[in-house]
């Protein structure tokens, strides 16, 4: 309790707002900790944070970036740090971090973010939007111009996009929902990727993966050439195509109206999906289980530590308690003999009235037809 | 409409097409001497690209230069070489790209991989084996080349228009005939070069392993082994099947992968100094 409280007297807040000129970037720095950005319609940016006091924020204004970083007063190794920024809606903006969990809400311009073990989750972004992280879960909604992704051990997940798609992952899924693109991009090594959105005329599509499954819509109307390739996977449907002779192919093209987009899907030894837009997507509903069975585990991860700490507090409470519990039962011991006493001597007619036994359920006869 | 046919190239060359179908393509290009063309100019790239493949060829010490150059101001050269191929393979749409009406110097720009489904497929597999060789070359050609940041990684960071998605326009840039198709030397993505780059990162990544924790290094290794265990497929699946185009494009692309992983983790380890 006393660390607790010499912790917290050792903390110091940051509350500062910086104005800035149109068209000025920002740059965030974070070695550990959250970064969590939103908007306001004021051109300023207001840095919150709560950090100790050996630890100082620089906030650098310069010609066209201003620049965040901490450092420390008194040397030593950097320290987590959580900051809530509030910046124009209009601003390009950049974060770098080793262990930064980095959240965005509505932004409207370039986005950048680089971290090595944190996750991502943008809601807006324009024009460039550049998203890695080598151990995290990027998710990106709601952005329009040009997005990159990276991610390697985790999922990627982008919905409500309109803009030019390149997303790859090593050992994660790829899961796109309401994609309005003509090109889109997307590899993994191992993981699904489930692709939802219209194939546009003269659009380019490439889907590629080698241990997992790839699912995308087709249109009856589009006009694409459907390329599908796969060594050990297989090719199914739920619509029957062109020139199907129902015969188990590698590799199958389809050429469907005048052919004008081209769609490559590859998986070397998964199965390739096609569906008709608005039909289920089993896969996606399996993730979305998968991820909330993940969660409630992680609830009960989080409730274990508490419940003990709570088991702890009443069995401190019973053994304070005890004492006056001894002396109660004490004082009432006189009460309790004599009811005993009572009990017992009424005992001999219970022995002469026995309970009434329930009667045998009769087995139910079979009806007569 | 020669895309019905044009399409079906590829998998005709390698004898993957049903027999009906393969006696329909056989006969189409005795009659049609534009896809009979487009056939010669596939076996003539799928040639070379085994060719590249066995035989292990030392670059030019100035290869990477002239790669670099291109990747620098490729765009046009790209373009051009897009435009060429279109041209060549649908005399009819000269003027525009496969793609439509963009421009392809504007779709050269793009920061993403293109493959095509037809003879271009399989020039881009060589052009793609010819700029991951490029990237081979410029780290086993400097031994502190992956110690730090390349050259090439600031310049993609400082210009994502330039990044390896649009590569194998700039490959069939160097096998355009137009272009100057023997100016620049395609580099095979043989074993020895390869294994020599993977070496040189993992080295750097070893040496500067200290400065990541362990349990970033554990992801590393472990996504590692997921991409070699996908080459190792790859490789298996292309003994038994040589002549596979996918194989081939799926193998380059792959072990792609484990150089730009190797060197994301190498650029970490840099970048925790």
């Amino acid at each position: 309790m006393i660390a607790e409280l010499l912790f917290t007297m050792a903390l110091v807040p940051t509350d500062q707002t910086v104005n800035v000129a149109k068209g000025t970037k920002l740059d965030v720095n974070n070695f550990a900790g959250d970064v969590l950005v939103k908007v306001w319609d004021r051109d300023a940016v207001r840095v919150e944070a709560t950090h100790s006091d050996r630890e100082t924020i620089d906030i650098k204004p310069g010609d066209q970036v201003l620049s965040i970083r901490s450092r420390s007063t008194r040397g030593g190794p950097p320290r987590s740090l959580d900051y809530a920024l509030t910046i124009p809606k209009w601003m390009a903006i950049s974060v770098s971090g080793t262990y930064a969990d980095v959240t965005m809400d509505a932004v409207g311009s370039d986005v950048t973010v680089d971290t090595t073990r944190g996750d991502i989750k943008v809601t807006g972004g324009s024009g460039f939007i550049s998203l890695k992280s080598v151990q995290g879960e990027i998710t990106l909604e709601k952005a329009k111009g040009r997005v990159e992704v990276r991610a390697v051990n985790e999922g990627i997940h982008l919905a409500d996009i309109n803009a030019d798609v390149s997303a790859e992952s090593t050992n994660g899924s790829i899961l796109l929902d309401r994609i309005d693109s003509s090109n889109v991009d997307l590899y993994t090594v191992n993981g699904n990727i489930s692709y939802d959105g219209a194939i546009k005329d003269k659009g380019l599509y490439r889907l590629t993966t080698h241990n997992g499954l790839i699912a995308m819509p087709v249109a009856e109307r589009a006009n694409a050439i459907v390329t599908l390739r796969t060594y050990n996977g297989g090719i199914r449907s739920t619509f029957q195509l062109p020139g199907d002779s129902g015969e188990r192919r590698k590799r199958q093209t389809l050429t469907l109206g005048n052919g004008s987009a081209h769609v490559e899907l590859e998986s070397f030894s998964g199965t390739i999906s096609l569906r008709r837009p608005g039909e289920a997507r089993p896969e996606v509903e399996r993730k979305r289980r998968d991820r909330d069975k993940e969660k409630e585990k992680e609830k009960e991860r989080e409730i274990g530590p508490a419940m003990a700490d709570i088991q702890i507090d009443i069995d401190g409470v019973l053994a304070d308690v005890q004492p006056e519990l001894d002396r109660a039962l004490a004082d009432v011991q006189p009460e309790i003999d004599r009811a005993m006493a009572d009990v017992m001597r009424d005992m001999p007619s219970i022995w002469v009235d026995p309970m009434p036994m329930p009667a045998p359920h009769p087995q139910p006869a079979p009806r007569p037809r | 409409m020669h895309e019905e046919w044009t399409d079906k190239l590829s998998e005709f060359l390698d004898g993957e097409l049903p027999a009906d179908e393969q006696r329909a393509v056989e006969a189409h290009l005795r009659g049609c001497a534009n896809c009979a063309a487009v056939l010669a100019d596939l076996k003539r790239v799928v040639a070379r690209a085994q060719q590249a493949g066995a035989v292990p060829r030392p670059p030019s010490a100035d290869l990477w230069t002239g790669i670099a150059a291109r990747i620098d101001g490729g765009a046009h050269a790209a373009g051009r070489s897009a435009k060429a191929l279109a041209e060549r393979s649908h005399p009819a749409d000269a003027g525009r790209t496969r793609f439509g009406d963009r421009s392809a110097e504007a779709f050269a720009l793009r920061p993403r991989r293109i493959a095509f489904t037809l003879p271009q497929l399989a020039a881009a597999a060589v052009l793609v084996a010819a700029v991951s060789g490029g990237v081979v070359l410029k780290f086993a050609g400097r031994p502190d080349g992956l110690r730090s940041r390349t050259t090439s990684e600031n310049r993609s960071d400082a210009q994502p228009d330039s990044t390896p998605v649009a590569q194998p326009f700039r490959a069939a840039a160097d096998t355009s005939p137009t272009d100057g198709v023997d100016r620049i030397v395609p580099v095979s993505m043989a074993d020895a070069q390869y294994d020599a780059a993977v070496a040189d990162l993992e080295g750097a990544l070893k040496q500067g392993r200290g400065r990541l924790d362990a349990a970033t290094i554990a992801i590393v290794e472990h996504n590692l082994q997921i991409i070699d265990q996908a080459i190792a497929q790859a490789r298996e699946a292309l003994v038994s099947d040589p002549a596979n185009t996918y194989l081939s494009g799926h193998l380059v692309e792959a072990r792609r992968r484990k150089l730009d992983l190797l060197r994301r983790a190498a650029a970490l380890t840099s970048e925790s100094d």
